[in-house]
């Protein structure tokens, strides 16, 4: 009688078992006529973008005739979950637009491109990029595709309301939050739209850096220097910026974009964020009330910047094809083409240094771009520091720094616990 | 007065009351919505976050709309989701309905212990089982195809436990006069039972139709070819890198909506007392 | 002890359940054992996992920031199920009439439910700034109110102070205001949902039943307490568990209203797991983690069984 309990469920589990151990029928790597079939991934381009995409695709296509390219657009900001999911399953696209690349490079599954590329096609990038977001350990893992190198919006009725001058924004970061400070005492309304949570954009280490406290780590990156009085100093300012209401309470609790909405929302009155296409998101109205200068500066006077990168997983099995597909994406062309619908800006020096971008502007978009390009020459990337759990770390920080600004503990205490975790992380991924 | 007068008096006080507390509640769970449809009504020189809210827009842009449905293929998408979500629904009507009635209604051995390895399966989230569940899929060809999307979900344990709850409040007498008339196990399932939970069957069909239709994690997983996207897909593509205006966002997410609130009106149909149900406590 | 009962008859029951049991298998147990495989491995998704027997499990009862989510995890868990469990409840019996109309109200009520959590979080976090939509409400009244979803102190000491107590943290520092506020979220989205699944169990209820307390003189309280109560027993069972199971798994709305901050106070489960997962690639620890979501899960489901319904065995 047993037995009939036990039916069903075997059953079903020959199935799973069958099915886990049945032949894997991953993604065509050639068509039927024997083309190579390329997989290539963006990250939400939407249909907006699709005849740009498309046509450049075409123009490849029709001089690699051995290649078909297939184009994946992925939705959402959930393209990790896809691209893990993908080269967990040993299907993996062969050039893909990801983010938040720490954790790729940290398991080396991204192909070293410094020995795919030769010296002539990397020199075509500006060297800062290409050094940028993909770097570890020496090596470069991934193609720079755009940039974008933070400015400052800022809203000019606030600054009126307060009784600043609107045409005289801040030029350093402390100015800022001293603004800030005398904007939410006057007004009510709060100072700097910015959040504390890790993001693309503006993670709060790069506040470290922009005042030179900078690296974070020891040489061997056996320890972390991160407990110095500079970096105190630095917290203490925005610590004591944010009792101060300089910065929105929910800078503590906030996810993606939230800093973007709570400037056009008329919350707060500076945005320290990412280039002109944020303008995407201004209506006509509030187009006449922002204002638009370069980035404030900090002790190290240069600004961050950052880019969106291609990367050619280990696993492809067209590495080579993929990579000069990739350097076709990025190739001057093609970037200015792009530059020309969004404002955004291009990696390469030749395109970085065309006419388009000292043209008289043609709307609040061109003008933004213009502002943030002129800053190119005095960025720096915001690549994190190649460390191992750096993931990990990051979201440390943000606890414990999070934790000082909400009165939990002082400054001190904080970097003290960053300090000691992190060194706990260093020993324990050492091993 | 009347007594009788007195009666219809306060049937109507009662009417009333109750059209109050509806419009009460009702304004409560819709604020959130109804700001959505205000800032998709709203021009490009109104502020969309401004207080006191603007509920009522003026001027109301109907342009919105369609500068909506331009930015995104609408009319591929709908057809996409909407054969996903009413596959699925079909699917999961006649099987979870067709386990939860064995469950409930018929007696074997390892029934209890079924029922709670069923639940089981909703109790991991969905993120965990992500990647095995991908693995899965591909190993059987399913990767970017509408049966990639479908099958999944089309059994879910939710819809076999409330099938499961509803088969049970049913009486047993029915069932016995239908078996002494000589009806066979399937058709005492699918012509007795079956018209008798009609109002669960229905829930689990609304369910089970917004689930799929707001599906967006798996679909976004398996699927990579743009003809098969649904609108959840396209929808995030427009909060995606280079997102746009909020106006825009709000009117394409009421687009959106809309056919799952038709479905739910149509289904409501069902949600009445089944003559039949009440007839048999009789 | 079946003896003489026909092999087909025995058959009938397993060949029903067979359909809907092999997809399950094939989707969820499948992957669910792979999960429990992974447990007891540390992976990364990148290497071959390498065999560590139960030291994720150790792992996770030595990691502070698991107990904290848990915690946070069950005191959400524990407003929102019976907040769910009542106010579905409650909107069901409004929308149970048979009046004109009825059915445009019960699809307005719906709204919610379709309402994508993206867009309906930018709602929220538009009402719950600190100089949102409530808060100006609240002024009216003459009350500062709180940034909503920053907001780190007890709701029981906030509420006390605001009659003039002053307390200090300790017993009244649970729930913070932030979690409380994310809870609200759910309880709005998913109240209507609920209220379906009571509808139907409303819809079922034979109207003799209640016209017939209402001859012999019972009021409207009474006929709620007396017949409609322990007639939908069973379906107050399926909210209760589907309840508890949803509140324990919450992440969408974490997702996009406060990542999990601030410092972890409104960080729950689900969102750690997929944190753990996703973005730190430890699948090995982040399938354990899950396995304990699940224990937990269980726990509350069997205790739901034995108090709402005890019908399991009928």
């Amino acid at each position: 009688m047993r037995r009939s309990v036990l039916l069903p469920s075997l059953g079903s589990l020959c199935l799973a078992a069958a099915l886990a151990f049945a032949p894997g029928c991953s993604g065509s790597n050639q068509d039927e006529d024997g083309k190579i079939v390329l997989e290539f991934w963006t990250i939400a381009l939407g249909d907006a973008f699709a005849d740009y995409i498309n046509g450049m695709i075409a123009d490849y296509e029709a001089q690699n005739p051995g290649i078909r390219v297939e184009w994946v657009d992925v939705s959402g900001g959930e393209v990790a979950e896809k691209f893990i999911a993908a080269l967990v399953a040993g299907d993996p696209p062969d050039l893909a637009n990801v983010y938040d690349l720490p954790r790729f490079l940290e398991y080396d599954v991204l192909s070293n491109l410094d020995s795919l590329v030769t010296d002539e096609e990397r020199d075509r990038f500006l060297p800062g990029f290409w050094r940028g977001m993909g770097q570890y350990h020496g090596a470069n893992y991934a193609i720079p595709f755009y940039a974008s190198v933070n400015m400052m919006w800022y809203n000019k009725e606030i600054f009126a309301a307060a009784g600043l001058d609107p045409e005289r924004p801040p030029t350093t970061m402390t100015e800022m939050l001293k603004m800030g400070r005398i904007i939410h005492e006057r007004t009510g309304k709060y100072g700097v739209s910015w959040r504390l949570h890790p993001s693309l954009v503006g993670p709060p280490w790069v506040l470290l850096r922009q005042e030179g406290i900078w690296p974070l780590f020891n040489e061997d990156r056996s320890r972390t220097t991160i407990n110095n009085p500079q970096a105190l100093e630095l917290f203490e300012s925005w610590i004591d910026a944010y009792k101060h209401g300089a910065i929105p309470p929910e800078a503590l609790a906030a996810a993606s974009r939230d800093e973007v909405n709570w400037f056009i929302e008329g919350r707060a009155a500076m945005l320290p964020f990412s280039g002109g296409w944020i303008t995407r998101y201004f209506d006509k109205s509030f187009e006449g009330k922002v204002g638009m200068t370069s980035h404030p500066r900090g002790a190290l006077g240069l600004v961050p910047g950052t880019s969106q990168v291609l990367v050619v997983p280990r696993m492809s099995p067209h590495r080579e094809e993929a990579v000069d597909f990739g350097l076709f994406v990025t190739s001057p062309r093609y970037q200015l083409e792009f530059c020309s619908y969004v404002a955004i800006l291009p990696t390469t020096k030749e395109a970085a240094a065309d006419p388009f971008f000292s043209q008289p502007p043609r709307n609040i978009s061109d003008e933004a771009n213009q502002i943030s390009a002129a800053d190119l020459p005095n960025s720096f990337v915001a690549a994190p520091p190649d460390t191992k759990s750096w993931s990990r770390m990051e979201d440390i920080l943000y606890e414990e720094f999070a934790k000082a600004m909400g009165g939990q503990q002082s400054a001190q205490e904080a970097l003290t616990r960053v300090e000691r975790k992190w060194n706990h992380l260093l020993r324990f991924t050492a091993l | 007065m009347t007594p009788l007068e007195q009666q219809a008096w306060m049937g109507r006080l009662r009417l009333t009351g109750q059209y109050v507390a509806l419009m009460a509640v009702g304004s409560v769970l819709l604020a959130p919505f109804a700001w959505l449809l205000a800032t998709s009504l709203k021009s490009e020189s109104a502020d969309l976050f401004a207080y006191p809210p603007e509920w009522i827009p003026d001027p109301v842009v109907w342009g919105n709309f369609a500068k909506a449905w331009s930015i995104l293929p609408f009319p591929l998408y709908i057809f996409n989701t909407f054969f996903i979500a009413i596959t699925t629904v079909f699917l999961t009507l006649f099987l979870c309905s067709l386990t939860g009635y064995a469950l409930a209604r018929m007696r074997f051995r390892g029934r209890k212990v079924i029922l709670y390895a069923v639940l089981a399966t909703t109790m991991v989230p969905f993120q965990v089982l992500l990647i095995p569940l991908f693995i899965v899929t591909l190993r059987l060809g399913l990767v970017d195809s509408y049966a990639g999307v479908i099958l999944p979900v089309a059994v879910n344990a939710f819809g076999i436990f409330l099938m499961r709850q509803a088969f049970t409040t049913i009486p047993i007498d029915l069932e016995d006069a239908a078996r002494i008339d000589g009806c066979g196990d399937f058709t005492i399932y699918a012509r007795i039972m079956l018209p008798l939970v009609k109002p669960a069957m229905a829930t689990l069909a609304a369910f089970t139709f917004v689930a799929q239709w707001n599906d967006f994690l798996w679909p976004l997983v398996v699927l990579k070819s743009r003809d098969l996207y649904t609108l959840q897909l396209g929808l995030a593509s427009l909060q995606g890198v280079f997102g746009v205006n909020w106006r825009y966002i709000s009117a394409a997410s009421i687009i959106a909506l809309s056919p799952t609130i038709a479905f739910f009106l149509l289904t409501q149909r069902f949600f009445t007392r089944g003559l039949a149900a009440g007839a048999v406590k009789e | 002890m079946n003896k003489g009962i026909p092999f087909r008859q025995r058959a009938t029951p397993y060949a029903f359940i067979a359909p809907g049991l092999l997809l399950l298998a094939t989707f969820f147990t499948y992957p669910l054992l792979d999960t429990f495989w992974l447990s007891l491995h540390r992976y990364n998704i990148f290497h071959p996992p390498v065999w560590v027997g139960l030291d994720n499990f150790r792992r996770a009862f030595g990691d502070e920031l698991f107990w904290r989510v848990t915690a946070n995890t069950l005191l959400y868990a524990a407003m929102v199920v019976p907040a769910l469990v009542v106010v579905s409840f409650i909107l069901a019996l409004l929308v149970n009439a048979t009046i004109r109309g009825i059915r445009i109200f019960r699809t307005a009520y719906y709204i919610p439910v379709v309402t994508s959590i993206v867009v309906a979080g930018i709602a929220w976090k538009w009402l719950y700034n600190s100089d949102g939509l409530i808060n100006a409400l609240l002024r009216g009244f003459g009350i500062a109110g709180p940034s909503w979803l920053a907001d780190t102190r007890g709701v029981p000491a906030a509420l006390l102070n605001f009659i003039g107590l002053e307390v200090t943290s300790g017993w009244f520092s649970e729930p913070c205001i932030a979690l409380a506020s994310v809870a609200m979220v759910t309880i709005w989205k998913a109240s209507p949902y609920y209220m379906i699944i009571y509808l139907a169990g409303l819809q079922g209820i034979p109207p003799q039943l209640e016209e017939a307390a209402r001859v012999d003189g019972a009021g409207w309280w009474r006929i709620v307490r007396h017949i409609t109560i322990p007639s939908i027993q069973p379906y107050t069972l399926v909210v209760s568990i589907i309840a508890t199971i949803g509140a324990l798994r919450t992440f969408g709305e974490v997702y996009v209203m406060t990542s999990g901050g601030p410092f972890h106070r409104t960080n729950l489960l689900a969102y750690y797991i997929y944190t753990l997962g996703f973005k730190y690639l430890e699948v090995g620890y982040a399938a354990a983690v899950s396995l304990l979501l699940l224990v937990l899960i269980l726990v509350f489901a069997i205790i739901n069984f034995r108090v709402a319904g005890g019908d399991a065995d009928k």
